[in-house]
């Protein structure tokens, strides 16, 4: 899988592409560890050229989530394949993350006080 | 495809690394292109994709729990009762599927997805353990 990660103001962006599951998401989680260590933890993980995600790759989203959330940021989603999509509403994850179908939309999002800091 | 009334059987074995399984879902994929009408296409595959490989990874994981192993999987697909059933074999520990607890899904738990998901995607699932080996049958009907 390849990742790419940006800075757009205190937005981390990680851009993934390819398969997200047991055997690629090692990386992905040592990622977040690195953006949660410091506050606000404000991440967005576009999704856009990923075409599979499996259990491992939603317990390593949902663990960065919880963990952002703690530290007064959040993990947002977008540009989520349909498939990929579908399985986020089996597991009413949908319902958990805050997901957009566009990485300005998601980044933006996090408000003024996030993108001017 | 050219045998539309008959079953057609494929068998292939692999290491029980995750490094190998995107070959299990990129055959699966080969095979399933071959079905004609297959509805939502896209998303039938994904599923029984995903439902597959997560049995892998629950027999790499706890199955064989990082020991060398192998997993040998039988695909049959019968275009005549449109279904597609695959059994897959390993000789780790065996699992006791009645024990899983459901994943509270209103909690957005950070594990527990993986059978869930097996259960939801499959139409039938069944396990068994025996003394050669533990035995996973899924089944899909391709409606």
């Amino acid at each position: 899988m390849e990742l790419k990660t940006r800075q757009v103001n205190d937005v981390a962006v990680l851009e993934l592409e390819g398969r997200f599951d047991a055997h690629t998401a090692a990386p992905v989680r040592d990622i977040f560890q690195e953006i949660t260590s410091q506050e606000p933890a404000c991440i967005v993980v576009n999704l856009a050229n990923v075409h599979f995600v499996d259990s491992t790759a939603l317990s390593a989203l949902v663990a960065g989530m919880k963990r952002s959330r703690q530290l007064g940021g959040d993990l947002r989603l977008c540009n989520l394949q349909p498939p990929v999509r579908m399985i986020f509403e089996l597991t009413r994850l949908d319902r958990a993350f805050e997901i957009f179908t566009g990485e300005a939309e998601a980044v933006q999002a996090f408000g003024p006080q996030v993108e001017s800091r | 495809m050219d045998q539309a009334n008959h079953s057609i059987d494929f068998r292939f074995e692999i290491p029980a690394t995750f490094k190998y399984l995107n070959v299990v879902s990129n055959s699966l994929t080969a095979i399933l292109e071959q079905v004609d009408d297959l509805p939502e296409r896209a998303n039938l595959t994904y599923n029984i994709v995903l439902a597959v490989h997560e049995v892998c990874t629950n027999i790499v994981e706890h199955a064989y729990a990082g020991n060398d192993g192998k997993i040998k999987i039988d695909v049959c697909l019968n275009e005549q009762s449109r279904s597609l059933r695959v059994d897959l074999y390993d000789t780790g520990q065996p699992f006791d599927l009645i024990e899983v607890t459901p994943p509270d899904l209103d909690e957005a738990p950070i594990r527990g997805y993986g059978l869930f998901l097996v259960q939801e995607l499959m139409d039938e699932v069944t396990y068994k353990s025996g003394q050669e080996n533990n035995h996973w049958c899924l089944t899909k009907h391709l409606l």
